[in-house]
């Protein structure tokens, strides 16, 4: 074979993928697309950049599927072009793609040309650099004069990039982009609008960088103009964009300019905009500072949560939590008052309403937030105003917000007394016990440990009886309740010692294992006696649990409970002295594992089990 | 990744089905050729198995699925783990739910691993006209890029029993009876190794709806027949049967007794295709047949994602 044909059969492949590239057949198209790669790779730099991209350019797709992966893929190519200083010449297909029809092709385009030029602003030389004063912004011009309206969507997309990366010393390039900018803020077509008004944050950030008394001069005009646009998708897109917009303006602008349009958003008629503004509030009050977190924002706040729209009020209720922390922090001065004074003053009046609200959803948000304010407000207030709202929710009629409070109990019960806890919470609490949403009655019975060290086992016990709450989820209908309370029994085990499982979980397991006529709870029986033998002294599980297994569960018609019992057997073999593993547990497991057992699993289970027996120390 | 297997006489042993069990359990799919040789077990199993399975209770029954593999999952947590409890499924395991392939081959790992503890039997989407309509088909198609997967399955569905008999006392299947059955062992007469037919008793088997008419009328499905209380009356009586438990219809409230509880429809996706609101149950025999109905919620969101829009198996040169 000659070096010639050598050469020849190594491109073979890649003659057969560029085929594909203009098969008929789409799905293959695709592929041989996603492996771009790879053909360059084989290409090489030099003919990549001479022959692949010229006839990818040449040869666009005009199927959406294959531009996307054509879009993707070029992201990926400095490398293959020859690095940074060749970048330019992938510009011309990712111009094409970011003109297409079809959104998702745009923002892949858009996406590749913006890592492009970052990639070639950072590592490229400075004759590489050129690129954006050569190609990037006469680029950007043509996108931004387009005819059509899809390439100015996507100057606008790239138009802080562009404004970043163009070098300093061309500052007459960097102002024609704001230009260009300012132009397609003023589109007749709203959806370019729309586009203007989603990069003004990421391009007032990318002037600032410059010169702030440019984006003052030139982009806050813009801002106002967008922010009182007749479409509301444009002036949400605004209020997304107000907190990273303000944070590029000097103060006095801040305050003077942009804090009046800001709050302005409140009044806004579309429910959209002001849902955008409820959203958003907690970014837009750190961008404006506790001042005017505590004078302008707090009334915003309120307005919101009063507000006629259920997604709107919402929306406030997820941020009550994070907004009564800022407020907290806000300072008090000679005429205004701040901090919790103010909380107590005019938030708490304000979200009491929520408890009430006539929307299931907005009560559902409040409770996944009205505990997070005990540790931002402190003990007496919580006690004094928060509780009462607690206990309000805990009675709700929609699952979801009792299982909202239930949740997040631990931040509120952690922060109260004993007498407290258990004179207020703890009646509501139980009555839940037995909620019929088997989540809520899950997530209490997961409390359950964290309440027994709380109240000791005095009050736990003997005044309130949560002990025999906790045993009477293991005849509960749903597994996952039984599961769960076998694990909350062994921490009590843990807490509170052998004696008093020995008084009162002993017994309740022997008795649901003897009296239930379903092999379900049965079940429940061993697999309790398994999981508590990890912490029950050997004496106890030996004289009390271990016949349970061995004379009752071994002899079970269901066979199901026949190899539980092996099962359980085997974990509780490392527990138990060695007297009692040769004397009940090896005969035991050896009868079961017999010829005369007809079922397979029990069988199976019972050499496991057996295996496990012989492994511990003798 | 599993390499050691060869073509021929490679079988699934218990540390395999392990390792898949654990890989379905987190909704991940097994490779082809993992597919292919549970397929293969599966098959040696459901061949030995009567067209009407013998079930000895207690033993807890499942209505459709249809690829909801969350609502699956919740399922389980409402009900126990297997193998501790004992399930049998009554069909439509695919279609119309996201997750098709993972929920079928969840149920086949399980019941190859614990073949006395699960039971299949087959409904009327478990064949490859409907499956190819009604998304499974795709399904395969894109998260592996060959119908293979799709071929292995509907191959498996060709095994699967058209009936079981609890105690001798439920009689448990997919749709419903068949004007040409009277006696429960004319079923196990069908030879059942085929795609299912568009007439005739196993067709029916799969298709058939109980309805609040005397005696039989044609069915508005197309396949199958509507049938009555006085029907099941007769078929009851002369099969020594006291419940007939089938699935087949969505009922929003997870289940349904009809004709003075000889009949029971169990439903078990809830919120059927992720929109009807409807609650799903499960019904549980205990050792004297007592029924005990769990009714369950869908899966709550952050426990459940969408599957990903890009196909998961590489384009390789």
């Amino acid at each position: 074979m000659s070096a010639g044909e050598e050469v020849e059969d190594a491109l073979y492949p890649i003659a057969v993928l560029l085929d594909e590239l203009k098969n008929e057949d789409v799905q293959l198209r695709l592929n041989a697309t996603r492996r771009l790669p790879t053909i360059a790779a084989a290409l090489g730099t030099e003919r990549t950049r001479c022959e692949l991209i010229p006839f990818l350019t040449e040869t666009i797709d005009d199927e959406d599927e294959v531009l996307m992966a054509l879009a993707e893929q070029l992201d990926k190519f400095v490398e293959f072009v020859g690095g940074p200083d060749y970048a330019g010449v992938l510009l011309q297909p990712l111009e094409i793609l970011s003109a297409v029809e079809e959104t998702i092709v745009r923002d892949l385009a858009v996406d590749s040309l913006r890592h492009i030029s970052d990639l070639v602003a950072t590592t490229a030389t400075d004759h590489g650099r050129d690129m954006h004063v050569n190609q990037m912004f006469p680029l950007i011009k043509r996108l931004a004069q387009g005819d059509w309206f899809t390439s100015r969507i996507s100057a606008c997309a790239l138009v802080a990039t562009v404004f970043k990366n163009i070098s300093s010393d061309r500052e007459d390039l960097k102002f024609e982009v704001l230009t260009l900018f300012q132009a397609m803020a003023r589109d007749e077509t709203p959806m370019v609008r729309r586009a203007a008004s989603s990069a003004l944050g990421a391009l007032a950030s990318a002037c600032a960088a410059h010169d702030r008394a440019w984006v003052e001069k030139e982009i806050v005009p813009v801002f106002q103009e967008l922010a009182d646009d007749e479409q509301d998708s444009v002036r949400l897109l605004t209020v997304e964009n107000s907190a990273l917009f303000c944070s590029s303006v000097s103060d006095e602008v801040r305050n003077e300019v942009m804090l009046p349009i800001v709050c302005n958003f409140v009044n806004d008629k579309s429910w959209r905009v002001r849902y955008m503004m409820a959203d958003k509030l907690v970014s837009i009050c750190e961008a404006f500072g506790p001042v005017a977190t505590r004078d302008d924002f707090l009334p915003v706040l309120i307005r919101l949560i009063k507000d006629g729209e259920a997604e709107v009020r919402t929306a406030a209720a997820f941020k009550v939590t994070e907004m009564t922390r800022l407020v907290v922090q806000t300072p008090s001065d000679t005429n205004k008052l701040g901090g919790k004074d103010l909380v107590v003053r005019e938030v708490l009046p304000a979200i009491r309403e929520l408890v009430t609200d006539p929307s299931q959803h907005a009560r559902a948000a409040f409770a996944s937030n009205v505990m997070g304010l005990a540790p931002e407000v402190g003990l007496e207030i919580t006690v004094r105003d928060v509780l009462e709202l607690v206990l309000v929710l805990l009675k709700d009629e929609f699952p979801d917000v009792r299982l909202n409070v239930i949740s997040r109990l631990d931040k509120v019960s952690l922060m109260m007394g004993i007498d407290r806890l258990s004179s207020e919470l703890l009646p509501a609490i139980v009555e839940l016990a037995e909620d019929r949403n088997w989540r809520v009655r899950l997530a209490i019975v997961e409390h359950i440990p964290l309440l027994a060290k709380q109240l000791g086992r005095e009050v736990f016990q003997d005044e309130m009886n949560l002990g025999d709450l906790c045993l009477n989820w293991l005849g509960d209908c749903v597994f996952s309740i039984r599961e769960a309370a076998i694990k909350s029994l062994k921490e009590l085990s843990q807490i509170f010692g052998d004696d008093w499982s020995r008084e009162t979980i002993v017994p309740k397991i022997v008795s649901l294992f003897s009296s239930s006529a379903n092999y379900l709870y049965r079940m429940t029986a061993l697999h309790a006696v398994g999981v508590l033998a990890e912490v029950l002294s050997s004496d106890l599980l030996e004289k009390s649990l271990l016949p349970i297994l061995t004379d009752q569960a071994c002899e079970d018609p269901v066979p199901n409970i026949r190899f539980v019992a092996a099962k359980t057997l085997g974990k509780l073999a490392p527990f138990v002295r060695a007297e009692a593993r040769e004397s009940k547990i090896r005969p035991a497991l050896k009868r079961l594992s017999e010829s005369t057992e007809a079922d397979a699993d029990v069988i199976h289970f019972s050499k496991e089990a057996l295996t496990a027996l012989n492994a511990c120390a003798p | 990744m599993w390499v050691c297997a060869s073509d021929r006489g490679a079988m699934a042993g218990a540390a395999d089905l392990e390792r898949w069990l654990e890989k379905l359990k987190n909704c991940e799919h097994l490779t082809e050729l993992e597919v292919r040789l549970l397929c293969a077990k599966a098959r040696e199993i459901l061949i030995e198995e009567a067209n009407v399975q013998i079930i000895n209770g207690p033993v807890t029954i499942a209505g459709d699925i249809h690829g909801q593999f969350y609502d699956l999952m919740e399922l389980f947590r409402v009900g126990g783990d297997v193998p501790d409890t004992k399930y049998l499924f009554l069909g439509d395991f695919v279609d119309r739910g996201y997750f098709s392939v993972e929920s079928f081959l969840l149920l086949l790992v399980l019941k190859v691993r614990w073949p006395d503890r699960v039971s299949l039997i087959r409904g009327n989407h478990e064949s490859r006209q409907i499956t190819q309509v009604y998304g499974f088909y795709d399904e395969c198609l894109r998260k592996y890029g060959t119908a293979n997967v799709w071929r292995y399955c509907t191959e498996v569905f060709d095994y699967l029993s058209l009936g079981a008999l609890i105690n001798g006392r439920v009689f448990c299947l997919h749709g419903g009876l068949s004007p040409s059955i009277t006696d429960i062992d004319q079923i196990r007469a069908i030879d059942r190794k085929q795609e299912v037919p568009h007439d005739g008793a196993m067709c029916d088997l799969m298709w058939s709806d109980p309805e609040d008419i005397e005696g039989w009328a044609l069915s508005p499905r197309g396949a199958g027949y509507l049938f009555g209380a006085s029907v099941v009356k007769q078929f009851n009586h002369a099969n020594q049967l006291e419940l007939i438990a089938r699935a087949h219809q969505l009922v929003m409230e997870g289940y349904k007794l009809m004709f003075d509880n000889t009949v029971v429809t169990v439903w078990s996706a809830p919120n059927y295709c992720y929109r009807c609101g409807n609650v799903a149950a499960i019904l549980h025999l205990d050792e004297n047949l007592n029924r005990n109905f769990q009714v369950f919620q869908d899966a709550p969101q952050d426990e459940r994602s969408t599957p990903s829009k890009h196909p998961s198996v590489e384009y390789f040169l």
